[in-house]
């Protein structure tokens, strides 16, 4: 996803659920619609529950990037 | 956003306790990240941690078993200040009461109260305005 032009991005490894998931709707709140935000999360739950609860939010996700079974990259683009 | 339309939530915080309260605006925060309208009252044993100064103290208000576990967690930044926790609440557009008669309890005045109080709102008016049509939380 190296072409993607990131407006912002958020390292949150080791950050624990519900603050991975609170941290990434506020700084998605920063962007302008169509802005895209790359996260860093950490662990199965983060992976699991993160990028469901961005969706739910009307989020788009652009790309989920794996790395094993505890980190996930995520591309997700600003929906007004 | 997708906002939740006419979904309420009401907590009251009634500890001081480090991780129930951290655990409660945890809470608070993730439904107003989902665009709910969330309202959080502090009670008599709550409303301190909202007195400037005390907001993140970890002391005896906490059980001993459980308050070095969760000052490690806050430390290594795994979860969040209680001040973080009312700081990104006020930005989702939450809002925090302290109960008046619990703040006389603990002899605290309007001026010590953090930034991220909206007012000093009674009970009776927490449940007439607050409650009505919410989902409640008590901790």
């Amino acid at each position: 996803m190296s072409d993607i032009e990131i407006a912002g991005q958020l390292d949150l490894r080791g950050v624990a659920c519900p603050d991975n998931y609170v941290r990434t709707i506020l700084a998605l709140e920063e962007l302008e619609p169509g802005q895209v935000l790359k996260v860093t999360l950490e662990g199965k739950e983060a992976i699991s529950e993160v990028p469901r609860s961005v969706k739910h939010n009307g989020q788009q996700i652009l790309s989920a990037e794996y790395s094993g079974d505890c980190l996930l990259v995520l591309y997700i683009k600003k929906v007004d | 956003m997708v906002a939740e339309q006419g979904q309420r939530l009401a907590l009251i915080i009634n500890t001081a306790s480090y991780e129930r309260v951290a655990f409660a605006l945890g809470i608070a925060t993730t439904a107003a990240a989902m665009g709910r309208d969330v309202s959080v009252l502090f009670g008599y044993g709550g409303v301190i941690r909202l007195k400037k100064g005390f907001t993140d103290s970890l002391g005896e208000e906490t059980d001993g078993w459980i308050r070095e576990r969760i000052g490690l967690l806050v430390k290594n930044g795994g979860v969040s200040p209680l001040s973080e926790y009312l700081n990104m609440l006020k930005k989702l557009g939450g809002k925090i009461y302290a109960c008046p008669t619990a703040m006389e309890l603990h002899d605290i005045v309007v001026g010590e109260l953090v930034e991220e109080v909206d007012e000093v709102r009674s009970v009776t008016r927490f449940v007439r305005e607050d409650i009505k049509d919410a989902s409640v939380v008590y901790v």
